[in-house]
């Protein structure tokens, strides 16, 4: 099942960098989670959550703050979890154009 | 042309918002990282004298918090009318507030939404406009002010003062030697007058032409402010070619003197008079009369008709003198 975003035609040339940068989220996230580097998630994840929904992701928005939660409370086994919805996400979106 | 800068360390942030910009029709729009490159962009814009309309700012900046940059930024002179608007995540109020005392005007949540991006940026931007507007015309009225204040100052000394050779005119000694009457009477003073006229100036005028003319006026005039030197002691151009001197305090003898000592004054000047029946050079009949005000009506046109008087006795008499009336006028 996948999820259908529509996302303002004005911000449409900017999709393919951001599209980009959440890919590079993702394997920075599963490195960082590797070397148990709760720090740099939380960044992450604060950062997904500022940008998201200003992209019209409010997804990724619900999600970054969902890491950033879980990192705070250390709790890895939930971040591995997220991690992998979040990629998934990304893999499945169909953006609309409106 | 408006100018906005954006400053956030995040570039997806910088690209969001330049972007809604752009779209929304600001065409002028930089964007920085970091505190240092934010300031560095300032200082040269400043240096540049360009405005910047409007900052955009993040709260969180990698080398320095926002807030101290907003102060920072608002405590520049050319700033001061410059909104800033703060990028915030989910600061508490506190941390709100604070901003607000740091100078900020707004601030807008991330994640961003366009509407509100929109919305803030046009207000503040309209606000601004209003600031620079309302500067302009106060800087105009300033002008105008001061333009009145500089006319007004020389429509007063027009009023008063005589065009060519800078001596009191005839409007504003009338006025005064009525209050030199009253002050005299006032302190049991006497008051000297000294009327004089330049001999067979229609003369020296048809003879040299009237340029020249001028130029004789004004040395005479200025001779003579050499002469009077007291302050309270006055000279003013009574006419066309006549003098006034207002001397008060001051006796019978010590008038004479003053009157003496002008005619002789300008005798020396030397400046050849061809067409003078008297001397060579330019000289000067002088009448002198003196009051000691007693009586409560003021009298001074009286003491003004027999120095008129004394003056025409002088030029009666062979010119270049000085005619003396011995008695005290009250």
């Amino acid at each position: 099942m996948s999820e259908k975003v529509p996302v303002d035609q004005d911000l449409k040339a900017l999709i393919p960098i951001f599209m980009d940068n959440r890919e590079e989220d993702i394997t920075k996230l599963k490195e960082l989670l590797a070397e148990s580097d709760l720090e740099g998630i939380k960044r992450v994840g604060h950062n997904l959550k500022g940008t998201g929904g200003g992209y019209g992701f409010d997804k990724i928005t619900e999600l970054g703050r969902q890491i950033e939660e879980a990192a705070k409370e250390e709790n890895e086994d939930s971040l591995e979890e997220l991690i992998a919805e979040l990629e998934i996400y990304l893999e499945e979106v169909e953006i609309t154009y409106e | 042309m408006i100018n906005i800068l954006i400053v956030d360390d995040q570039e997806e942030i910088c690209l969001l918002l330049g972007h809604i910009l752009r779209k929304a029709g600001y065409e002028n729009i930089e964007s920085s990282a970091t505190a240092e490159e934010t300031f560095k962009i300032v200082a040269d814009k400043l240096e540049a004298d360009e405005d910047i309309d409007l900052i955009l700012l993040d709260i969180n900046l990698p080398d320095k918090n926002g807030i101290e940059v907003c102060k920072e930024l608002k405590s520049k002179e050319q700033l001061k009318d410059t909104p800033i608007i703060m990028v915030t995540g989910d600061e508490d109020n506190t941390t709100l507030e604070k901003a607000f005392s740091a100078g900020a005007v707004d601030y807008i949540t991330k994640p961003i939404s366009k509407i509100e991006l929109r919305a803030r940026v046009g207000s503040a931007l309209q606000l601004r406009k209003e600031i620079k507007e309302r500067n302009a015309r106060e800087k105009e009225l300033e002008e105008t002010a001061h333009k009145l204040k500089k006319a007004n100052k020389k429509l007063e000394e027009m009023a008063s003062k005589d065009g060519l050779t800078g001596l009191t005119n005839r409007r504003l000694f009338d006025r005064l030697v009525r209050e030199e009457w009253q002050r005299a009477r006032r302190n049991n003073d006497y008051l000297g007058l000294i009327m004089l006229d330049i001999d067979h100036f229609k003369e020296y005028n048809d003879f040299y032409g009237h340029q020249k003319g001028d130029d004789c006026l004004k040395k005479l005039a200025h001779t003579m402010q050499e002469v009077i030197k007291r302050p309270g002691d006055l000279v003013a151009r009574y006419g066309g070619e006549e003098f006034v001197v207002v001397l008060p305090q001051t006796d019978l003898s010590g008038t004479k003197m003053i009157a003496e000592k002008i005619r002789q004054e300008i005798v020396n000047l030397k400046i050849p008079h061809h067409e003078s029946k008297v001397s060579d050079y330019v000289t000067v009949s002088l009448g002198v009369a003196v009051a000691q005000p007693n009586s409560k009506e003021n009298r001074v046109k009286k003491l003004i008709e027999v120095a008129d008087n004394l003056l025409y006795e002088a030029k009666e008499k062979g010119r270049n003198r000085t005619a003396v009336e011995e008695k005290i006028i009250n």
